[in-house]
């Protein structure tokens, strides 16, 4: 080794477990002039999310009055998150909306993916123990991810995928991410296409538990044999008490965003029920049957 | 690789995403104290968002945000020799994390004092040589010195800071 080798690793090894706190508000709370533009990473991933804070606020009693809070400037955003679950062709990716810290960036939305935080949905489940992430860094060409050594035992595409499209997501980007981790090589991965690792449905609204009356609006995404999205309300015994279809704007290639109708519920009991969006399953069971997500609703 | 069209705002968040870690490292190597050095490079950061209409260039910013953290390093360290202001948040990792040998530790701790012992230019030099990689060129450039003085504190510091090491060794 040279002197001059020597002298950069000692001058890196002094320094290599210095982690700086996040300051990236702090400084623009310094230097942002009304009216400010939006950050470049508001684009895509954090528009989606958004979009899904209106809509969990849109869910109004018959009065108007809302049922959620509005999500005022409390420093808190929704944050797409993916976690594992169940479907009839094996474990998949869902999405969840989560509400995390405005401050916290990207790594706040890979630690929300772990078991320490975790999906609301208790169908859900994510291999990831806690503190496995330790760092995002968005490049011009590729998002790193730095790897705790807590997170050497999880292994398998779908964990890796989880960490690809929670990250994407949070830094409203679609760069390939490496992963990084102290005593193995780097391993850059690209995003995988949606119909390989997705659910083929999701449920964006309503939000796990969410309080309902009157009437809402839920919505997700799905990739549907012509573009139906079936949804049904069931009671706690499983029966259907409510049902009907949305139609996504597209199919086929990836998943597309569905709406359905406002779906009225001031007819039911008050109690917990369960919304269930699929797939259309055109083989009529005979195929592996069709995919669908839940969410359990409280009706008032 | 800079997008003309980025606002300043644009470019904080980016400059911020790619060097924020790196930077506070690097005035972590000149002031020793990550506090410190986390508002150093704060104010850098702030300095150079009202500077982005001139700068317009990551790699002229980036330029910029190296020299103001070792400018402003420096003068905070100045500022801590008036005051011996106390340092409350040191670089040294937490004992409990544990997983380090004690060694690498002691090493650590070791060429952190040792900088701290250097002579200001030297340890300017080193830093920025050994830590960022940069070209005599550039530290010319950020330390508004020339390359021949370059030359002459990068060997100077460099034995001064093999010396100290050896010493702390005995």
């Amino acid at each position: 080794m040279s002197d001059d080798d020597e002298l950069r690793d000692l001058l890196t090894e002094a320094v290599a477990d210095v982690e700086p706190a996040y300051r990236l508000d702090a400084i623009r709370a310094r230097t942002s002039r009304p009216p400010r533009r939006r950050g470049w990473y508001a684009a895509g991933g954090a528009i989606l999310a958004a979009a899904a804070v209106v809509t969990a606020v849109s869910v109004v009693n018959d009065d108007g009055r809302p049922r959620r809070e509005a999500p005022a400037s409390n420093g808190e955003h929704a944050v797409a998150l993916y976690f594992v679950g169940d479907t009839p062709a094996g474990p998949r990716l869902y999405r969840e909306f989560q509400r995390l810290p405005r401050s916290g960036g990207a790594l706040a939305a890979l630690e929300a993916i772990t078991t320490r935080h975790g999906p609301d949905d208790p169908d859900y489940t994510s291999s990831w123990p806690g503190g496995s992430f330790k760092s995002v860094t968005v490049r011009d060409s590729r998002i790193d991810v730095e790897l705790d050594p807590v997170a050497r035992e999880v292994s398998g595409r779908l964990a890796v995928q989880q960490v690809v499209f929670t990250v994407q997501a949070a830094t409203g980007t679609q760069l390939p991410v490496q992963l990084r981790s102290d005593g193995a090589e780097d391993v850059l991965v690209e995003r995988a296409p949606e119909n390989d690792v997705l659910s083929l449905v999701s449920i964006s609204d309503p939000a796990e538990g969410l309080h309902v009356s009157g009437t809402f609006v839920a919505r997700g995404r799905a990739n549907s044999y012509e573009a139906t999205v079936p949804w049904e309300i069931r009671a706690s015994d499983g029966t259907v008490v409510e049902n009907g279809f949305a139609t996504a704007v597209g199919s086929v290639d990836r998943l597309y965003p569905w709406e359905t109708e406002r779906i009225r519920v001031s007819d039911l009991n008050p109690g917990t029920y369960t919304f269930v969006a699929m797939t259309d399953d055109p083989s009529g069971g005979e195929g592996r049957g069709p995919f669908t997500d839940t969410r359990t609703i409280i009706v008032d | 690789m800079t997008d003309p069209r980025w606002t300043a705002d644009e470019a904080l968040e980016r400059l911020y995403a790619a060097h924020w870690r790196q930077l506070v490292r690097l005035s972590v190597l000149l002031v020793r104290d990550l506090g410190t050095a986390e508002e150093v490079v704060q104010d850098a950061f702030i300095a150079v968002h009202k500077r982005w209409d001139k700068l317009r260039d990551h790699d002229r910013a980036l330029a910029y945000l190296r020299q103001a953290v070792v400018n402003q390093s420096r003068s905070t360290l100045r500022h801590r020799m008036v005051v011996a202001r106390h340092v409350a948040r040191g670089p040294d990792p937490d004992p409990a994390a544990g997983a380090e040998p004690g060694e690498v530790l002691d090493r650590r701790s070791a060429v952190l004092e040792a900088m701290r012992a250097l002579p200001q230019r030297q340890r300017e030099v080193l830093a920025l040589r050994y830590y960022l990689d940069l070209s005599e060129a550039e530290i010319a450039d950020a330390l508004g010195i020339s390359r021949g003085a370059v030359k002459s504190h990068a060997s100077r510091g460099a034995a001064a800071l093999r010396e100290l090491l050896r010493g702390d060794e005995r």
